[in-house]
């Protein structure tokens, strides 16, 4: 028994079992179960500390060989384990108490597993091969077979493999090249293809459009579950890659471009944000809003911005499931989820129409929210070194801010009746927890954002 | 060099038959044929072993794809206009002659056999011009399909790792069960 047999090879069997129950109940309440299962086996299990074993603690190797390939799983990934395995119970229970019928009970657990199994391929650069398995799996994750609307999902399918090919011919070109590439040349040469496959992978302008269209056809809870744990996994890859390379990881070209990148990504998103009549589209520009932040922040320099990058992906991972559970409410009133129709949304759901507003505001950092200490030290670092940089995404936080205040103006156009909002506090008991946690999450953000630091741990070079 | 010319003919004339016709039964003929000629491509680098898991990993997907689209309500075979046609074709003639063009640069940075190399190359550039000009899945997996055999024989010439091999493999039989989900069965037809 080891590390990757326990959290890669066995929920794949157990998604597999799963599919045979016929009872979609017991199905969900065991993918939840066993999520959490996965989860907690973190807490109780030490990677390659066998020793060192303590109270209820069990010691395991790291390593399993497949085909002269390794899978690698430390003790500084756990928190990573845990993440995705707990990510899994919370979205698993959110569709099962919201009614969703979500597409990812069972199969979930395989894409999840096949994502970890990517971070913990060695050579590191096998893993964009195994990313292309997880993005074909969530496929069926995403849309139904006759689903009409596929325009988003053809396009999702052709940029996520295109990335495939560049980050392979990088990872030739690099091999051997781990503490020093061999010319100046191939710098350039890897460094391109390289920063193709990112693009490719982030969904970077020009090849963003894949985003929206794909939030639009697909149901929030579906599509908050694939693309959160996805680019996830990407920006981690994406860390290890610059922790890999030491010619990388002191190359200024490269922080350069992902400060760029990202900061046209955040005026992108807010920009469409801001327009957008869709709600669900808007989450997808949102989505991109966030890439963006994320991005900057790694720009930063390989060393200063990497433990606020833990703390803005802590930040915009919870945030951002809010938002999608507060639009996935909405998707079963029979009203068209638009702008315009925000009023009548928040009429019959206003906890949800309360979560969303609130959820946007914590993205953009607004004060007494999840996001506002890491976007006001985001804020501080760019003022120091960058401020062009800054004042672009000053000007992208204002725009959702005023989209914020867009949305609040429609619902204030007409008296709400408080009759609705005794009656939806009743219906609406989870996400008024669910809201009541968040809003204490803003006033005691280092409670949880402290915890992912542990997310970026593994990475030697760039903690320091 | 007869071998090689013909290799690059065969692939190109594979491809030209994809682009061509509208019978899915016809482009997907023209896609096990560029199967085969990647697999005597890679032939030439590889063990057979080893090279004829791409031969039959891609032959189990087109079947897959094959099997899907004779039970699909949804069946690509409209009529298309030799206007469309012709401007496909030439579209895609110009992407060979800009390969042949720049195939020698390339091949500073990647050194590996030149028929090797163009064929790759034209392929994944044919792939995309393939798949660009359509917003049906059928055709777009059909055109990612072409790209990732055109990488395929690039990558092969650099590297020849089992796992890679293994999971590129898993990766082609994934897309083309992808090409079969979104092609659900035609009720009337199961009913018959």
């Amino acid at each position: 028994m080891n590390a990757p047999i326990i959290w890669i090879i066995s929920p794949v069997v157990v998604a597999i079992l799963l599919i045979f129950f016929k009872n979609k109940s017991i199905q969900e309440y065991l993918y939840i179960g066993i999520s959490f299962i996965f989860s907690v086996l973190t807490l109780l299990i030490r990677i390659d500390l066998v020793g060192e074993s303590g109270f209820l603690a069990i010691g395991i190797p790291s390593v399993l060989n497949i085909l002269g390939r390794s899978f690698v799983l430390l003790e500084n990934d756990k928190f990573l384990i845990f993440l995705v395995y707990f990510f899994n119970a919370i979205w698993g229970a959110t569709s099962v108490i919201l009614k969703k019928n979500a597409r990812f009970i069972p199969l979930g657990l395989i894409y999840t597993a096949f994502l970890l199994a990517a971070v913990s391929v060695e050579p590191f650069l096998y893993s964009a091969l195994i990313m292309e398995i997880a993005v074909i799996m969530s496929i069926p994750l995403l849309v139904d077979s006759r689903t009409a609307k596929r325009s988003g999902i053809s396009r999702y399918l052709i940029f996520q493999t295109m990335a495939m090919p560049f980050i392979l011919l990088a990872g030739w070109f690099l091999a051997g090249g781990e503490i020093s590439p061999v010319n100046p040349d191939q710098l350039v040469q890897a460094t391109l293809l390289l920063g193709l496959g990112f693009v490719f992978w982030l969904a970077i302008f020009p090849f963003h459009s894949w985003v929206p269209m794909v939030f639009d056809e697909t149901d929030p809870i579906n599509s908050g579950f694939i693309f959160l744990l996805l680019h996830s996994i990407y920006f981690i890859l994406i860390l290890k890659y610059i922790d890999g390379f030491a010619w990388l990881r002191t190359y200024p070209v490269f922080f350069q471009a992902l400060r760029y990148l990202g900061i046209i990504m955040a005026s992108f998103g807010s920009i469409g944000l801001f327009f957008e009549k869709s709600i669900r589209k808007m989450i997808g520009y949102e989505f991109l809003h966030s890439v963006g932040i994320l991005l900057v922040a790694i720009g930063l320099s390989a060393t200063r911005g990497i433990t606020l990058f833990s703390y803005l992906i802590g930040s915009r991972i919870i945030s951002f499931s809010i938002l999608s559970w507060s639009v996935s409410r909405f998707e079963s009133l029979d009203v068209k989820m638009s702008v315009i129709n925000f009023r009548d949304l928040t009429q019959k759901r206003p906890i949800a129409g309360a979560s969303l507003l609130f959820s946007l505001l914590a993205l953009t950092g607004m004060p007494l929210t999840i996001g506002f200490p890491p976007q006001q030290t985001l804020y501080q670092l760019l003022a120091a070194d960058y401020p062009t940089i800054l004042v672009l995404m000053i000007l992208s936080n204002i725009l959702i801010t005023m989209t914020v205040f867009k949305l609040t103006k429609e619902v204030l156009r007409k008296k709400y009746e408080i009759i609705y909002l005794l009656s939806a506090l009743k219906e609406e008991l989870f996400l008024v927890f669910i809201l009541i946690i968040f809003i204490v999450f803003g006033f005691f953000p280092r409670l949880i954002l402290v915890r992912f630091e542990h997310l970026v741990s593994g990475f030697e070079f760039l903690i320091k | 060099m007869f071998l090689n010319n013909l290799l690059i003919f065969s692939a190109l004339a594979a491809f030209g038959l994809m682009l061509i016709v509208s019978d899915w039964r016809m482009r997907i003929a023209g896609l096990a044929s560029l199967y085969f000629v990647g697999f005597i491509v890679i032939l030439q680098i590889w063990p057979v072993a080893l090279a004829s898991v791409k031969l039959i990993s891609g032959w189990m997907g087109i079947a897959l794809l094959s099997t899907s689209m004779l039970n699909s309500m949804h069946q690509v075979n409209d009529h298309r206009f030799t206007s469309e046609i012709i401007f496909r074709f030439l579209m895609t003639a110009l992407i060979w002659i800009v390969v042949a063009a720049i195939a020698p640069s390339i091949n500073e940075w990647l050194p590996i056999p030149y028929t090797n190399l163009y064929i790759g190359v034209s392929l994944m550039g044919s792939g995309l011009i393939f798949m660009s000009l359509t917003e049906d899945l059928f055709e777009i997996i059909l055109g990612l399909l072409t790209i990732l055999t055109g990488f395929d024989i690039i990558y092969s010439s650099l590297e020849g790792s089992a796992l890679v091999t293994g999971i590129y493999a898993f990766i082609i039989i994934l897309i083309c069960l992808l090409g079969g989900y979104f092609s659900p069965p035609d009720l009337d037809k199961e009913e018959e």
